[in-house]
């Protein structure tokens, strides 16, 4: 092409949003010359949830625009275009401005429809479309008491909603015989009301406005409806359904559908080969669409003929506009609807099954084939929580595996409907519908792909990490595959114990046990494995008062726990004493410093802010800690599945940008948790201000400094597979802080599985970090009182457990490198320098010594 | 000198009393005299339509043989009608002249034909129409088989609860069954439309054809056309539809004619308390006035069974003639338990469709329209239901103050014996609705959650239970263990 493609997109509502987004995703916007008219003062923003804008007032939250807004791409905000000249290509603006086009792409939306009665442009009255609108209803309804929505469909529930919040007694009067007409049926239609009622607005159905009625000042004042009432009112909102915005279209010559909008086929483009419509203004094969994932499918269409054109392939190949689903499920007003497939039994033979429920408020109606065996559609209000499933077996048309009155009680019976119908899903069937992942691709996820349980499935594919409503169908799909593949699916520890380490944590703690041999022989059976001995040990560790070299805990142990020090690859051990905090005096420098020297060892610091010591033999580590802990120091647990460091930046006290004082903060949280023996190791960082230099959104529980107080992540984790810790609470005092970690670590250590780090806790929780937060921030499940006192018996009880192995000779007794040559040093330990240190020697670097070689 | 007990009737009521009273052993205390307007003792009248269906022939009625009264001290009159009653002297005159006295009087005589149509003259077959049958008693019972057994269809004219059970034993005999009904639908007071439409779908199925909306007007004999002289008996109904033209346009008017060997009507019944109201004692339209020891106005009078107003307003079902007449025998055995109905309990006689309504009449006809909010302490009562056309089940229940007030069972009551306990317990519900009407109350009769309590609650449930069984033991008390 001899220049770029010049495109002229006219309208940057939601949908011609998209579609310049996806010019940009696929690096069009670049290669293209794009020109955006926005007609309205504000960019693109998200009007699906334009009344939140009533919670809080603030309509920047909903701008679609991102921060850089659209590189290469020229906006013009504010400035309709006013003519459209197919015959020399150009664009006109209200401004003036002439572009010419290659490509136009018409996104000019919906106008509000507004009754034709008398009275209706009078101050006071007002539709329900743009900010602006809304900023006019919330200025006017301050003088408001009374007022009255004409429309008891989506927008105008909204809109009765918001003005009730604002504190006006409303009234939703709809033509139609019941509310949201489009999308429930008369049963829904009566339920969905009772909850609306319920919510303190009066509605009328079957129910035209005449007229409105006009002070003395020509202000509303109230509305007449056929019959004769009169219903007082300040303020009318007028949202009684939308018209396509085609007049563009119209007054440029091109053909309209015949309830409005331009005239598009499969391709969303019009007659006029260089003229496309999506979105609103768009009339495919007939039909308007009033949904934004319509629209949005459009955009995509034309961004691939695009993308054809610009790459030179043939735009034949391109997309074009799919079936819609004009499926929905909505939270309106707290009150949840849902309405899929057939929802109005139009189909031949099609019958319906209800449940309808004015006790509860609860209605759902499934429409089958008049054979029961296949699913056509449903309609649901009050409780959508069958959706993600009903509505999958719909669209997939596959034959119900059970009776389909189990469908309509998913709660009852043996088994419940969702695991059947789970199954009964043909491969194609899409699960996630948020991130379109169908279950041949979880399926594979978890048959090729290894993932073997939720969160790993969450994070190969996608779903679920949307709204989150399939998770439990995600949850059932796993669950099917594996015990399919024949892989153990239960939490039960091993073949010895039945039960995951969450439950033997409970009975341990309840039954006071506190060796292997009585829990074995109590809960489990045999003799043990090195599966279900470490974790007994950590469990029985993870008991008030227990030190892990108690009697038999300490055949338990697997090594490092077993010395009480990390084993490296030559045999030696590390010694990490702890510095709590990151902070160390020059003193306690010079005590390690004198130790390695005394003892001829390699020292490096580490990752968590402390000193390592390398190259000691077991039969070492008592004389090395007994002067550690002479100078003071304790063990730093680099062994254990326990609390490792809390580290800290400088913070408030000497850095100029520290908000609050974190190496204070750090020092108290690990002198606290110091000890606390977990289902694997927890580490923790505090950050005096945002810029974090402790890193502390990837540990386990990090601690971010505000102006206000401290904000508390949590689940985050380093190593093989990095995640970020996610904010659980903001602004805490300290005090607060501390509570929240408490129960946030003592749930932790009571509920995860073995070997399971807070971030798979939390992935693999049922309504993850929500529920996190309600059972330690709103004590949901009762608990917290018990959790604060087992961590108040945790910290009250800690003493250093290598200074327990200095005064015990049983313990001590334990420290030898050969059992039954217990003065005999390990002669294969060797070391060569590098750097004016010691380290391993390599194979090449040893000289062959006789096996009795003396000690060194 | 033992007192005189007389017991004027011979349906369920009067024969349970009497199992009951010899079972108390009270005739020893008292001298005992059955009158029976039939030529046989009182029987168990719940079982009429099976005798319709031929399933069982009339003599296998459960009742006693003479022998049976003569061995317990009970005096038997067959065939006489009690035709005056002197309270004054405490006298009744029999249709015989004979006067018997009477220290304590049980008025047990049931109910009559609410209105015979002016087209049915006397009787049961006239030239030029199909013969016209009443099951009102054993005569008519004996009449109306005798001519089932040969007949290929029938015309059954009323569609209350009598009506449909004798239409569905009609067509378990294999006749092709008409069923008219004035109302727009069937069991009007009882089932709401959604019941009633789904109870209707299940009457097709078997070969029910329903008409509602429609009045009989006329029976009679017209050629069957094909020329040889043959003639084929039916009724002609005229049917009232709403007029196209819009609400307030009168309603257009169809005559129609279904075919039919035989006519049953069924159009509903009434109290028989003419002789009460003539003698002075307190009579409603509903029946005659008893308090909660079935005593009538009059000290030695005592009613109970279709005749009495408290039997009409529970529905006048088999359970409340059983449970009136136990009563009935404990108060005149010097037992004074009080005694209430527990209210409407009626379930259809029609093996293979489970028809259940119970509660309180009148709790609701049909779903209320969502009531506008209320006010903050009452939760007025609204209703919960679900409907499954593939198997054509219907079940709803209706709460109000969180109490289960009424229920309703088309197509599977595998629910109703909790329900029952539910409702009878009187106390809030502990679950929600969907766990008493759900699917996990299915076919295989798994029942939901536990959500009745209290034992009393139980011992009610193990007693409806037995009155099951009891409608085909002839002996109280077999059944009483």
């Amino acid at each position: 092409m001899e220049h770029p493609l010049r495109i002229v997109v006219i309208g940057n509502g939601m949908v011609g949003h998209r579609f310049v987004e996806l010019l940009a995703e696929r690096d069009l916007a670049t290669r293209c010359q794009v020109e955006v008219f926005g007609a309205e003062s504000r960019p693109a923003y998200d009007r699906v949830a334009l009344s939140s804008y009533f919670d809080g007032f603030d309509a920047e939250k909903l701008s679609l625009l991102p921060d850089r807004g659209y590189p290469g791409v020229v906006l013009h905000v504010g400035d309709p275009v006013v003519e459209l000249d197919r015959g020399s290509r150009t664009v006109t603006s209200a401004s003036g401005l002439t572009t010419s086009y290659d490509v136009a792409v018409l996104a000019t939306g919906s106008r509000p429809f507004v009754p034709p009665v008398p009275g209706a442009t009078a101050p006071g009255c007002h539709v329900y479309r743009t900010v602006e609108d809304l900023e006019r209803i919330r200025d006017w309804s301050a003088r408001a008491t009374h007022g009255v929505v004409v429309g008891g469909g989506l927008l105008g529930l909204e809109a009765a909603g918001a003005l009730g919040a604002l504190g006006v007694e409303t009234h939703v009067v709809e033509m139609a015989p019941r509310l949201l007409p489009l999308q429930v049926d008369e049963g829904g239609g009566a339920v969905l009301r009772r909850r609306i009622e319920a919510l303190g607005i009066d509605v009328r159905t079957d129910c035209r406005i005449e007229e409105v009625l006009a002070d003395d000042h020509g202000h509303a004042r109230g509305v007449r409806l056929a019959g004769g009432e009169t219903l007082t009112a300040e303020i009318v909102i007028f949202a009684a359904g939308v018209r396509p915005e085609d007049s563009l279209a119209r007054s440029s010559g091109l053909a309209v559908g015949v309830r409005g909008g331009v005239e598009v086929g499969g391709d969303c483009r019009t007659a006029d080969p260089y003229v496309y419509a999506i979105g609103e203004c768009a009339c495919v094969d007939g039909t308007v669409f009033g949904l934004v994932a319509p629209g949005y499918q459009m955009a995509e269409v034309v961004a691939d003929q695009i993308e054809a054109v610009v790459s030179g392939g043939a735009v034949e190949d391109a997309a074009r506009f799919p079936e819609p689903d004009t499926s929905t499920k909505l939270k309106l007003l707290g009150v949840d609807v849902a309405s899929f497939g057939d929802a109005f039994g139009t189909s031949d033979g099609a019958l319906e099954l209800v449940y309808a429920d004015h006790v509860s408020s609860v209605y759902r109606k499934l429409v089958v084939s008049d054979d029961g065996r296949r699913l056509l559609g449903g309609v649901l209000v009050g409780d959508t929580a069958a959706y993600p499933l009903l509505r999958s077996l719909a669209a997939s048309g596959s034959l119900l595996a059970e009776d389909p009155e189990r469908l309509l009680f998913p709660a009852s019976g043996a088994g419940g409907g969702q695991s059947a119908g789970v199954a009964a899903l043909p491969g194609e069937a899409i699960v996630c519908s948020c991130r379109n992942v169908s279950k041949s691709t979880i399926v594979a996820a978890v048959c090729e792909g290894g993932c073997e349980d939720v969160g790993s499935v969450k994070a190969c594919t996608g779903a679920g990490t949307g709204c989150g409503s399939c998770l439990p169908m995600v949850k059932e799909l796993v669950s099917l595959e594996l015990a399919k593949a024949g892989k153990e699916v239960s939490r039960a520890l091993c073949e010895h114990f039945d039960m995951s380490r969450q439950e033997l944590f409970e009975l341990v703690r309840v039954q006071g046990w506190d060796t292997f041999t009585e829990v074995v022989s109590a809960a489990g059976r045999g003799r043990g494995c090195d599966v279900c001995k470490p974790v007994v040990a950590s469990v029985l560790a993870s008991q008030p008062g227990h030190h892990p070299l108690d009697g038999e805990a300490a055949a338990l142990q697997d090594t490092n726990d077993h010395f009480l020090a990390n084993i490296q690859k030559d045999g030696t051990y590390s010694v990490v004493p702890r510095v709590p905090g990151g902070e160390i005096s020059p003193d306690g420098l010079i005590a390690i410093a004198s130790v390695a020297r005394e003892f001829g060892l390699y020292t490096k610091i580490t990752g968590a802010q402390r000193i390592d010591m390398f190259g000691a033999r077991a039969e070492q580590l008592p004389a090395i800690w007994s002067k550690l802990v002479a100078a003071g120091f304790e063990s730093g647990h680099a062994y254990g599945k326990a609390l490792r460091t809390v580290k800290s930046c400088v913070g408030s006290t000497w850095c100029r940008y520290g908000v609050q004082d974190s190496v204070a903060l750090a020092i108290q949280l690990e002198l606290r948790y110091r000890g606390l023996r977990s289902p694997h190791k927890i580490k923790a960082g505090v950050s005096g201000c945002a810029r974090e230099c402790a890193e502390a959104r990837g540990k386990d529980f990090g601690i971010i400094a505000t102006e206000a107080g401290w904000n508390l992540y949590v689940g985050g984790n380093g190593g093989f597979r990095p995640r970020h810790a996610d904010l659980l609470a903001s602004d805490l005092t300290t005090d607060e802080l501390i509570r929240y970690v408490d129960r946030f670590l003592m749930f932790y250590v009571r509920a995860a599985d073995k070997l399971q780090r807070t971030a798979a806790w939390l992935e693999s929780m049922e309504g993850g970090l929500d529920h996190l937060r309600s059972v330690i921030v709103e004590d949901s499940l009762g608990i917290c009182a018990e959790l604060d006192r087992q961590m108040a018996e945790h910290v009250a009880s800690y003493s250093d457990e290598w200074k327990a192995v200095l005064d015990d000779p049983a313990k001590l007794a334990r420290f030898s490198s050969f059992v039954n040559a217990p003065g005999v040093a390990d002669p294969d330990i060797v070391f060569v320098s590098e750097r004016g240190q010691i380290r391993p020697a390599g194979t090449h670097e040893r000289t062959l010594t006789p096996a009795s070689s003396a000690s060194n | 000198m033992k007192q005189s007990l007389v017991v004027v009737g011979s349906g369920s009521s009067p024969y349970h009393l009497v199992s009951a009273l010899v079972g108390r052993g009270a005739t020893d205390q008292l001298s005992v005299t059955v009158v029976s307007p039939e030529p046989v003792g009182p029987y168990e009248r719940a079982l009429f339509p099976s005798v319709v269906a031929g399933r069982r022939r009339a003599a296998e009625l459960v009742s006693r043989p003479a022998e049976w009264y003569a061995e317990h001290g009970v005096s038997l009159r067959l065939g006489l009608r009690m035709t005056e009653l002197d309270r004054a002297r405490r006298e009744v005159r029999l249709s015989d002249g004979t006067v018997l006295h009477y220290d304590r009087l049980v008025l047990a005589v049931g109910s009559k034909p609410l209105s015979v149509p002016s087209w049915v003259g006397p009787g049961s077959a006239g030239a030029g129409r199909p013969p016209v049958f009443t099951l009102s008693d054993l005569a008519g019972l004996a009449s109306l088989s005798a001519r089932a057994a040969t007949a290929r269809s029938a015309v059954v004219v009323g569609g209350g609860p009598s009506g449909v059970e004798i239409a569905w034993a009609l067509a378990a005999r294999g006749l092709a069954v008409d069923l008219v009904e004035a109302a727009s639908r069937l069991m009007p007071s009882l089932l709401d439309a959604e019941a009633a439409q789904v109870m209707a779908a299940r009457l097709s199925e078997a070969g029910i054809v329903v008409h509602p909306d429609s009045v009989a007007t006329g029976a009679s004999r017209v050629g069957d056309g094909d020329g040889d002289g043959d003639e084929v008996g039916g009724v002609a109904i005229v049917r009232r539809t709403a007029s196209p033209d819009g609400v307030d346009a009168p309603a257009r008017e169809r005559q129609e004619w279904v075919a039919g060997d035989m006519v049953v009507l069924a159009c509903g019944t009434v109290a028989d308390a003419a002789a009460a109201a003539a003698a002075g004692l307190e009579v409603t339209s509903a029946g005659i006035v008893v308090d909660g020891s079935l005593r009538t106005s009059d000290p030695c009078i005592y009613a109970v069974g279709d005749c009495t107003d408290r039997s009409r307003q529970a529905g006048c079902s088999p359970e409340v003639d059983l449970q009136q007449a136990e009563a009935l025998a404990a108060v005149l055995t010097g037992k004074q338990a009080p005694y209430s109905e527990p209210g409407l309990d009626v379930q259809l006689a029609t093996p293979g469709l489970d028809v259940v309504v119970m509660g309180e009449q009148g709790a609701f006809v049909a779903p209320p329209a969502p009531a506008a909010t209320a006010t903050p302490a009452a939760t007025p009562a609204a209703t919960a239901y679900m409907r499954n056309p593939l198997r054509g089940i219907y079940r709803a229940v209706t709460v109000e103050d969180g109490v289960l007030r009424r229920a309703v069972l088309v197509g599977d009551a595998t629910a109703a014996p909790q329900l029952r306990a539910v409702r009878r317990s009187v106390m809030p519900l502990a679950c929600q609705p969907v766990d008493l009407i759900g699917a996990a109350i299915g076919p295989n009769g798994v029942a939901a959650p536990e959500c009745d309590r209290s034992s009393a609650a139980d011992t009610v449930t193990k007693q409806t239970a037995n009155t099951a069984a009891l409608r085909l033991v002839p002996s109280l008390e077999e059944a009483s263990t």
